[in-house]
């Protein structure tokens, strides 16, 4: 029987994270701050495994009193790196971008 | 206003890219609010305005910043102590901080700002310990001005602050406290019209001729002896000085010439020529030698120690021949005459100083005769030294040997806190009277004074005012010159009785520079051991400074012997 809603959203494999391992850090960029100042929108690294509806999830449970209207996420790709001679690369990340509810609380990061 | 969903503005008004990045840089710190809102329309009156906002935020800060909200509490610890306990008030601490972080603002550099467009609250968390450390600083250094503007007390020294242990409070008011030295307070003595005493004296013949003779020795014809040693003497001796079974020194190879006492740093062996006279070379005697009772370290005050003198050599010097040669030779003279002209004018030079000395020691005397007040023994420790380059200063502007310097150091350093103690109140009650009387060192006395000693030391003034700097006793020379002037001041209200020169009351010493101990009395060693032998002065210097107008050399024979107090010396009649 198929369920619905987030709390019957149970997939078979699905990935438990606790809210900090999704969450990894905030994003304190002069882009972010113009963001958070006028449209409510706050940055983070996330764990790339995390879905946006784990993050809506744990930003809640990070930040009380906050209500997240919608988040957008991005795959951000490594850079190469060279050594030497050979190439490396910095790791893939995620970057999440999260729309608090105006009426609610705000997220601080300083 | 309004913004396209890229964040870009889709008003009437042009707003650049860049304009908007300012404007959000202006909401999140608090100055924006401060900037009129319609000037921010156009580009060009932007920057104009900020840039007013901040002069006239500058200006507004400097007008309050004129005084500290402080507050004071002075206890005395001693005569010459203040412990000071100062509180700042948490409005300047705030007023301070605020200043810094505005200063902070424009140049902070955040990862992901661009220089000075972070927000204040982030530039403050970031840079938080910096800043409070510096407003620390700037705060203790101007409460500190402030302190001792509003004090009517002068420090002499700088106060012993440990800035490390003053804590910044996260609020309320920051105090911090600390112990400074200050003049003493005494009653100013009366200093006009004192009586004094004037010395004065009339070479004889006879006088410039011994003189003559004991400064021509040097050329004389050194010979060694094989029988016994006479008073005058040079021997080349060695001396071990032992603390029971332990070696406190040694003393190799030293020139000595044979004369009642033979002093040393720390103190002397008297009776070092009643033990020499008779012996001769290969003699080894054993004496005690004391240590000075006055030492400044007081385990070694007053300490005996056994001393083996072994004598090595015996040298004996018999007069030269004035034939017109040798006197054109020793500094161009034209005849016997000329020779103990200039003789006596060195003899009148050295009587000057005995005069100023003489002079000074009678009214440090009387004015120091009521000047009980007490003065703590740090202070006097670390002004010793101070003392001591003084005094060596004064010697050496009157064109005294080296080897008599020395053994002026020697005694000094002898009774090193005794003569600091003197000295030091001397030095407070005459820049007193120089002060009341607005007495100051011009840069040209200065220059004159460097000059003087360049001329008695044979080298350029240059070196003598760099080898000054180096040392720090600039401070010296002018605190010489102010107090001489001082000393003028009240040598003109002194009533003078004239008195003959003190005859002969010579100490019969002659002066090493080690020390007994093995320590040397104070931090600074004394110069090099360099023993005055017929050796020791080569022609060309001999020749040199006969030529000086003040002949100033190393001559064993130039002995100015002195007598037991301090500074107070007659030329050997």
């Amino acid at each position: 029987m198929a369920q619905s809603g987030i709390q019957n959203r149970q997939p078979k494999s699905r990935l438990v994270l606790e809210p900090h391992q999704v969450i990894l850090r905030p994003l304190v960029t002069e882009k972010g701050i113009h963001r958070s100042t006028r449209h409510h929108q706050y940055a983070f690294e996330v764990n790339p495994l995390a879905d946006k509806i784990m993050i809506r999830e744990a930003i809640e449970a990070l930040y009380p009193n906050v209500v997240v209207t919608k988040v957008a996420t991005q795959n951000r790709k490594g850079k190469a790196r060279r050594y030497r001679y050979r190439m490396g690369k910095t790791k893939n990340w995620k970057k999440a971008i999260v729309t608090l509810d105006p009426n609610h609380g705000e997220i601080e990061f300083f | 206003m309004l913004y396209g969903e890229n964040g870009f503005p889709r008003s009437a008004e042009t707003f650049t890219k860049k304009q908007v990045w300012k404007m959000s840089d202006q909401d999140t710190n608090q100055e924006a609010n401060e900037v009129p809102e319609e000037v921010l329309d156009t580009v060009a009156n932007d920057e104009a305005v900020e840039d007013q906002v901040e002069e006239t935020g500058v200006d507004a800060e400097q007008e309050e910043d004129e005084r500290l909200d402080v507050q004071v509490e002075v206890n005395e610890v001693g005569a010459c102590e203040r412990h000071v306990i100062v509180t700042v008030s948490a409005a300047d601490i705030e007023k301070y901080k605020d200043e810094a972080y505005s200063d902070l603002m424009p140049k902070a550099q955040i990862p992901g700002f661009r220089i000075g467009r972070a927000p204040r609250k982030l530039v403050e968390s970031r840079f938080k310990s910096d800043v409070v450390d510096q407003v620390k600083g700037s705060l203790i250094m101007d409460a500190m001005t402030q302190v001792t503007d509003e004090q009517d007390f002068s420090a002499i020294s700088e106060p012993d602050f440990n800035f490390e242990a003053v804590q910044m409070p996260e609020d309320g008011d920051l105090t911090f406290e600390f112990n400074v030295e200050v003049r003493p307070e005494f009653d100013m003595p009366e200093w006009k019209g004192l009586d004094l005493e004037k010395v004065v004296h009339e070479y004889s013949d006879e006088e410039v001729d011994n003189r003559a003779t004991e400064l021509l020795q040097r050329y004389g014809d050194v010979e060694e002896v094989e029988g016994a040693i006479e008073a005058g003497d040079t021997v080349n001796v060695s001396i071990e000085f032992k603390d029971g079974d332990d070696v406190a020194s040694t003393f190799s190879e030293q020139n000595v010439i044979v004369r009642g006492n033979l002093s040393f740093a720390d103190g002397s062996i008297e009776g070092f020529g009643d033990l020499v006279i008779g012996a001769s070379a290969g003699d080894s005697k054993d004496t005690t030698a004391k240590l000075s009772e006055s030492l400044d370290d007081e385990e070694l005050a007053g300490k005996e120690y056994t001393a083996a003198v072994t004598i090595n050599s015996v040298k004996r010097t018999s007069a030269p021949e004035l034939t017109p040669e040798f006197l054109q030779e020793v500094g161009g003279f034209e005849s016997e005459e000329d020779l103990k002209n200039a003789v006596r004018e060195e003899l009148e030079r050295q009587l000057n100083y005995h005069q100023q000395q003489r002079t000074r020691g009678q009214i440090t005397e009387l004015l120091t005769a009521e000047a009980n007040w007490e003065l703590p023994p740090q202070l006097l420790r670390r002004q010793s030294q101070r003392e001591l380059q003084r005094s060596i200063l004064e010697l050496q502007a009157s064109g005294f040997p080296d080897e008599e310097i020395r053994r002026h150091i020697n005694r000094l350093q002898q009774n090193l806190l005794g003569s600091t103690e003197k000295a030091l109140k001397e030095h407070f009650i005459l820049e007193r009277i120089a002060e009341q009387n607005d007495l100051e060192a011009t840069p040209e006395d200065i220059e004159r004074e460097i000059l003087i000693i360049a001329m008695q030391q044979q080298t350029s003034p240059r070196r003598i005012r760099a080898q000054l700097e180096k040392r720090g006793d600039m401070d010296a020379l002018r605190n010489q010159i102010i107090e001489r002037q001082a000393i003028e001041l009240i040598t003109e209200e002194a009533n003078f009785t004239e008195t003959d020169l003190p005859a002969d009351e010579n100490e019969d010493t002659f002066a090493l520079s080690g020390a007994i101990s093995g320590v040397q009395p104070g931090s600074r060693p004394a110069d090099e051991d360099k023993p005055e032998t017929e050796e020791v002065a080569t022609e060309a210097e001999a020749v040199a400074e006969a030529n000086e107008e003040a002949p100033a050399d190393d001559s064993p024979a130039e002995e100015v012997a002195e007598d037991a107090d301090t500074e107070e010396e007659a030329p050997e009649a």
